[in-house]
């Protein structure tokens, strides 16, 4: 992982901190100690950096010595205000609704207490000292841990898995400590490093002020407050124990802010490129085909193609589907052809044309108004911060040049192409006010803005209930039809596929393995592999006495690809031949190619 | 198990809405119905997770299998773990860990792993051998194969018709794919707007269901055109 320079700081500050605090006193411990009258109340010298204090002891050796105190200080003020804390914020999970309450309420009062004034509170109540300082700073600590845990706990008590801990009678008490607390226990220790500074900085504000540690102990804040009163005349003896809690303070909150970032970061995958594409043996484009590629790869560094050698074309007004299990590359394929593979993948094929000319030669604009897509989330498509109707006139506005007026009235009229009802009322809405099937036809509207030639749809109705997803079929089915477009659909539901499309594309571990007409896809399929799918996916007319057929194993991750036939594994059909990939082949329709040995 | 009169209100917007129905003991009920049908909320009020007005009778050992198989097992605990929660006290929870997870086919060192280290059938079936731990009487299945790929549903659908064939178990499927629903069930109940509108035999109802609702469901279901041989 690559680290900034404040994470470097941070760390570096923190560690230098810990050493001091365990080498420190062993090492200035005595000198830190030693009573000198021939050198009361110095100044900086080559012999004493820092000076001396009223007994001539030497300040430097002081300071150093202090860190071993205010480190240990200040992890038990935040040890004590995070146990505190913890428990407190847990508590409401655990008691009866009315004592939640009352604890919540406490909790919340205490928040909007400053800080300071509770750790002042407390320390008085507490006795004069470093116990009552440490206590103070706890009490402080403690109400914000309470706040953060209680938050935690909540967005977690609502998961799935404590519900069913719930259902298998599990206590309460255990509930919170096997499955809440491990659950959000890194949003908290993340906290509590950064309280770790505030608490050294707090205590040493304590001993500033005379609450503190008293002597004949000290720390940084008692250092401060004894060379205070000298520091117009020898301002060093005031800077040296300020400046070392400055560092540990600017230490801990770097280190606290770089593990919160390193945390948020992890998952979270880096941005889109448009890779181009290699066009070097290109060949002659197909003049009937809208959508043409032609041995298509994605390769993501590390060796692996979750996309392998895909050819597929779709004619004017055709609707293509591409079908199959999730990671087999269909969302990737359909990705490349839109130029959205995410970044570090690259897209190489030896042609990978729009009606004729290569994607990767085209203005973003010229791609804008060709192509349209709808994605398995309509809400991906749509701002939720802006209204439905200027969104798609936005459309109009940037690729057409059009008057806003105009763009908008064009928006309205799609609306109501799409058969939205009212379409100036809902133009006027946010997209939270639709139905997800009416933002879907919105997302499909916008795709209708231009003269798209390709459409392609990810999973568009996968999210839909089944009436909805009939209403958006015959929707995509109408559209194609109307503007000649070449639909490319992408679906893992093979029954939807059939039913909507007029070639089916099957697709297993990267590779195309059968391609058929739809019709031909319930009776005549070929590949073992389509086959199973098939059978696997329970129907209508499924003979409810049987059990289902199923496919053992599961499919290969990209990692695991072989260069033989990716099925193999699992196929009642294979035999050694299958060591090699068997080429997509002619088979006994027009239109239906295989890429199976055994096939008959 | 019988359900009389059972209302789930959330505040003024009421999510089950006045439902009667009876599972008979070792039979199972399909559920089927839209989004904000109601059909989840009725099923947590018969496990206990929401408050409920009404009546459920002879569901004293109820059990849940989720949908997200990602979301319903705790990442930091392992499978073994996992399942040993549901189990009564004083069992030997290795031997009878290993006993769930071949009910389930899974292989016995399937104990020892993460969640995160499995697929996501694997995962389903490691929330079925968790609830069946707690010996249940009644088990509902909430959408539990729409999160996976269909060569998986197959299989999960599988076992769950022989474990209710097997243990003899009561069931409460929801699904809002009716071919599953058929494929599963022995009775089916549909919802709409919280109410139930039709209820009757899984051949019945998918053969000449009597409520417009039924029909304009069955409509939508996608199937692979035929073509006559």
């Amino acid at each position: 992982m690559r680290r900034s320079l404040p994470a470097w700081i941070g760390g570096g500050l923190v560690a230098a901190m810990v050493i001091l605090a365990i080498a420190g006193p062993p090492i200035w411990g005595e000198a830190a100690e030693r009573v000198d009258p021939r050198a009361v109340l110095q100044g900086a010298s080559a012999e004493h950096w820092l000076g001396t204090d009223n007994l001539g002891r030497d300040l430097l050796a002081r300071v150093l010595v202090a860190a071993r105190f205010s480190l240990l200080l200040a992890l038990i003020a935040t040890a004590v205000g995070g146990g505190a804390g913890v428990l407190l914020g847990a508590l409401p999970s655990v008691l009866p609704r009315p004592a939640a309450r009352f604890v919540t309420g406490a909790v919340n009062t205490l928040v909007a207490f400053p800080g300071l004034l509770l750790a002042m509170f407390t320390a008085v109540i507490a006795g004069l000292g470093a116990r009552g300082a440490v206590l103070g700073v706890a009490a402080a600590i403690a109400p914000g841990v309470a706040r953060l845990t209680q938050t935690l706990a909540a967005s977690v008590a609502g998961a799935d898995y404590v519900a069913a801990a719930r259902m298998l009678g599990v206590s309460r008490p255990r509930v919170l400590v096997r499955h809440v607390l491990p659950n959000i226990a890194e949003p908290l220790i993340l906290y509590l490093t950064q309280a770790m500074g505030l608490a050294l900085l707090a205590l040493a504000s304590m001993s500033f002020l005379g609450l503190g540690v008293q002597p004949p102990d000290f720390d940084w804040g008692r250092l401060l407050f004894d060379g205070f009163p000298r520091i117009y005349v020898t301002p060093v003896v005031a800077l040296g124990p300020a400046v070392a809690v400055a560092l540990a303070g600017i230490g801990f909150n770097l280190l606290g802010d770089a593990l919160a970032q390193a945390a948020s970061r992890r998952g979270a995958h880096a941005g889109g490129a448009v890779p181009a594409a290699d066009v070097s043996e290109a060949g002659e484009p197909d003049p009937e085909a809208v959508l043409e590629v032609r041995d298509l790869t994605v390769a993501f560094p590390g060796g692996l193609t979750p996309v392998r050698g895909v050819s597929l074309a779709v004619a004017p007004g055709e609707i293509v589907g591409l079908v199959g299990e999730s990671g087999c590359g269909k969302s990737l394929t359909a990705a490349a052809v839109g130029g959205l593979v995410p970044y570090p993948g690259v897209v190489t094929a030896a042609a990978l044309r729009l009606c004729g000319t290569e994607i990767s030669e085209m203005s973003p604009k010229e791609l804008g108004t060709s192509l349209a897509m709808v994605f398995q989330d309509p809400m991906a498509s749509l701002n939720p911060a802006l209204r439905v109707g200027g969104q798609l006139a936005e459309v109009a506005i940037v690729h057409q040049n059009a008057p806003r007026a105009a763009a908008h009235r064009r928006a309205v009229d799609r609306l109501g192409h799409v058969h939205i009802p009212e379409p100036e009322r809902r133009a006027r809405q946010h997209p939270h006010e639709l139905s997800g099937g009416m933002r879907q036809r919105a997302v499909i509207a916008m795709g209708l803005m231009g003269a798209p030639r390709l459409i392609i749809a990810d999973e568009p109705t996968t999210a839909l209930d089944v009436t909805v997803q009939r209403q958006i079929l015959t929707l995509l089915r109408e559209v194609t039809a109307e503007t000649a477009a070449a639909t490319l659909f992408i679906s893992h539901d093979i029954a939807v596929v059939g039913e909507l499309c007029d070639r089916v594309v099957v697709m297993y571990a990267g590779r195309v393995v059968e391609e058929l007409p739809a019709a031909r896809l319930a009776e005549g399929a070929a590949h073992p592999y389509t086959r199973a799918l098939i059978a696997s996916v329970p129907d209508m007319d499924t003979d409810r006495t049987r059990p289902l057929a199923g496919i053992p194993g599961r499919p290969p991750t990209p990692a695991e690809f072989t260069d033989g036939c990716a099925f193999a594994p699992r196929c009642p059909l294979a035999t050694a031949k299958c060591a090699d990939h068997p080429p997509l082949a002619d088979h006994d329709a027009p239109g239906h190619r295989v890429a199976c040995w055994e096939a008959t | 198990m019988i359900v009389k009169n059972l209302t789930v209100r959330y505040g003024p917007f009421t999510a089950v809405d006045d439902v009667t129905l009876e599972i008979p003991d070792g039979a199972t009920l399909g559920l089927v119905g839209e989004s904000g049908s109601g059909k989840s909320t009725l099923a947590r009020a018969v496990a206990g997770l929401v408050p409920y007005t009404g009546t459920i009778e002879g569901a004293r050992r109820v059990q849940m299998v989720f949908q997200d198989p990602y979301a319903s097992l705790n990442p930091r605990m392992t499978v073994g773990a996992s399942i040993a929660e549901g189990l009564p006290r004083r069992t030997n929870h290795p031997e009878e860990v290993a006993r769930l997870l071949d009910l389930v086919s899974l292989p016995p060192d399937a104990a020892t792993r993460y969640p995160r280290q499995l697929s996501g059938g694997q995962r389903q079936r490691v929330a079925i051998a968790r609830a069946l731990a707690a010996r249940p009487q009644l088990l509902i299945a909430d959408e539990i194969t729409s999160a996976l790929d269909v060569s998986v549903q197959g299989a999960i659908l599988n076992l769950i018709r022989t474990l209710r064939a097997d243990l003899g178990l009561s069931m409460l499927f929801i699904s809002h794919n009716l071919a599953v629903v058929r494929y599963v069930a022995d009775v089916i109940a549909v919802m709409r707007h919280g109410r139930l509108v039709e209820l009757g035999p899984a051949e019945h109802i998918t053969a000449t269901p009597e409520h417009a609702y039924t029909r304009s469901l069955l409509a939508a279901v996608p199937r692979l055109p035929r073509t006559p041989a």
